[in-house]
């Protein structure tokens, strides 16, 4: 255990001294600083508004976090011959990648949290402009940012934002999930090609229901064709399986998405238990299969 | 029996080719396979300083690799103090030295030592003591708090070292421990080694420099083409002939060894010390005795025998004679 912690530390301080990190995430501070001066312009909810970008935010930039550097991560390893003097060293392979996989979630973790903050001190500042008693700028700068710290430790503190962190942490989950395909494809494939196949997965996975329904939609259609010649057996298309098969392998993120439109235009989010034992047992999966082919590789 | 023994040792490479013809458009995958290490057999006995040589694609670094978990045989054994490759409880008790090794260069000198020591499962307060007592036996407590992306070549290879000593272990693999390092700095890494062996520790290390490894190893081993062609001590195998001396030379003025540059097959100054070349025994002699009439210190006498290069020309061509 100490050495995966080890090795999860010192990746934790490779990533954090990237500078690509820094430049994501000030795109995304700056998308959620001005996701308030969008909201000005339109006629919808300003809250609204700022919830949808926000959350956007934190995902999209979340994701290109664990692609941008999660990718490199291992190659690098391999790439600068560091893995040389880890695998000679009493531990095993599979100590190694799982070091780097919680280095890394660590490091997309701290930086949805990072964002997280801001993006509630965005929420306290509107809530806080339009609130009656103005009290002048740079008060609500600060209480808003004040608001945001206690937020953060206390989920239900203001029932203007009471749903934002339990969002946050299901969104924390998905991440988990795309962090260790980055993780797989980084232990067998060059960066460019990892860089595609996760965005990839990410994107396969938030379309997974609408591929299920589509896979549905064509076995009623050809149930229909059958019940109209005539056909006493349902014979589904080979697109059927296609589309199913694909919709069994990737995984299903679907769902933490709805958590995430819930929390925007409804009152209240419905937490299903069962995403979270979903999303922590496919990344299992995803680690084991990770270190399995790490296992067999011969190091440049 | 020896603490490193290998049985039947073998490595093939073997790498995907897609061939395209577009004129007839053919398009064939196919295997190319290279053969790296063949059949090699050693046994170490413990204790000893043991050189793998051979030149540049011997197979040296390959069979290094295998020993070190990095690549995996393709057939033969190979065992370390009695057990298998992979074994942690061995793994704890071996320092390793990649070729030209690149670390984490975000790390300062005494994080890096540090960190290898977690993973070599030692506790906070031994590896404090051990980081302190290896930066001040290679020569780095100064640069303890500088990031490892501010070290030289030199500075590199000696914290390489260190991070290979950090488990006091009883066997340590070099890989090319001297290679791109400056006569001084080679002749620093060849006291550490030596002094390894005065701890009685076991060291396997692979170089191309035949003089450095000439001069601190019990035996050697060369390879070539992934064939162990010769085994045993390196005069044995070499001819005794001394073709040039290696001097380096300390506290003399440029005009004690100036008149001898057109003589000399090289001279220079480094940081105050002249290192020079002569390719006759009677100039050698004739500048140490100057250099040490005018109070000079005579740091190091290297005589060069025939280059390994040589010893695989000769090789090969009686080879191809019989």
């Amino acid at each position: 255990m100490n050495e995966i912690i080890a090795i999860a530390r010192n990746t934790f301080k490779e990533a954090i001294r990237n500078r690509i990190l820094y430049v994501i995430l000030m795109f995304a501070l700056i998308l959620i600083a001005f996701s308030g001066v969008v909201s000005e312009l339109t006629i919808a909810s300003r809250e609204r508004i700022i919830k949808d970008l926000g959350f956007m935010a934190i995902n999209l930039f979340g994701v290109a976090i664990a692609v941008f550097v999660g990718v490199s991560l291992v190659y690098n390893e391999l790439e600068k011959k560091t893995i040389y003097t880890i695998v000679s060293k009493p531990i095993g392979r599979w100590q190694f990648l799982l070091g780097k996989y919680f280095g890394l979630l660590l490091t997309v973790w701290f930086n949805v949290l990072v964002m997280t903050f801001f993006f509630l001190a965005t929420l306290h500042f509107y809530a806080g402009r339009v609130a009656p008693g103005d009290h002048g700028f740079f008060y609500v700068v600060a209480s808003s940012l004040g608001k945001a710290v206690v937020n953060i430790f206390n989920w239900g503190a203001y029932p203007a934002t009471h749903n934002i962190m339990p969002v946050i942490a299901v969104t924390g989950l998905e991440l988990a999930i795309i962090t260790a395909f980055a993780v797989l494809y980084s232990s067998f494939s060059t960066p460019t090609l990892s860089m595609f196949f996760t965005v990839l997965t990410f994107v396969a996975g938030r379309l997974n229901e609408d591929i299920i329904r589509f896979a549905d939609q064509v076995l009623r259609n050809a149930a229909a064709a059958a019940k109209e010649a005539g056909v006493a057996v349902v014979k589904a298309p080979l697109v059927y399986y296609f589309a199913m098969g694909a919709a069994h392998v990737v995984p299903n993120l679907g769902a933490y998405h709805r958590t995430v439109e819930q929390a925007v235009y409804e009152p209240q989010i419905q937490l299903w238990w069962g995403t979270v034992v979903y999303g922590v047992l496919y990344t299992i999966g995803i680690l084991c299969l990770s270190i399995l082919i790490f296992n067999r590789r011969n190091f440049k | 029996m020896g603490i490193i023994e290998t049985e039947q040792l073998s490595k093939v490479y073997v790498r995907d080719v897609i061939d395209t013809e577009y004129g007839r458009l053919r398009i064939r995958f196919r295997n190319r396979k290279t053969v790296a290490l063949k059949n090699l057999d050693l046994d170490i006995p413990k204790g000893e300083i043991f050189g793998l040589l051979g030149p540049n694609g011997a197979g040296k670094t390959t069979t290094i690799k295998i020993l070190m978990g990095i690549h995996y045989a393709s057939s033969g054994t190979a065992r370390i103090m009695g057990k298998p490759l992979g074994e942690r409880s061995v793994k704890k008790r071996i320092g390793f030295l990649p070729e030209n090794p690149y670390f984490y260069d975000y790390l300062k000198g005494w994080e890096f030592l540090d960190f290898y020591g977690q993973l070599y499962g030692m506790g906070r307060r031994e590896r404090r003591a051990k980081t302190e007592q290896l930066l001040s036996q290679v020569g780095l407590s100064h640069a303890a708090n500088i990031p490892l992306r501010g070290y030289s070549k030199g500075m590199n290879q000696r914290i390489g070292l260190a991070q290979a000593l950090m488990s006091d272990p009883e066997i340590v693999v070099l890989d090319e421990p001297q290679s791109g390092l400056d006569p001084l700095g080679r002749k620093e890494v060849r006291d550490i080694i030596i002094s390894l062996r005065e701890q009685g520790k076991t060291v396997f290390f692979s170089s191309h420099i035949l003089s450095d490894a000439e001069m601190i190893c019990d035996r050697v081993g060369i390879l070539y083409q992934g064939e162990l062609r010769s085994i045993g001590r390196l005069g044995e195998l070499l001819s005794a002939r001394v073709t040039e001396w290696e001097l380096v030379v300390r506290g003399v003025g440029d005009e004690v060894l100036e008149p001898y540059r057109p003589s000399l097959r090289r001279l220079s100054k480094i940081e105050g010390d002249f290192w020079a070349i002569a390719e006759q025994e009677s100039l050698t002699n004739e500048i140490i005795s100057r250099v040490i009439g005018r109070g000079g210190q005579l740091l190091s006498l290297t005589p060069r025998r025939e280059s390994l290069e040589d010893f695989f020309i000769r090789e090969i061509q009686q080879g191809s004679k019989s």
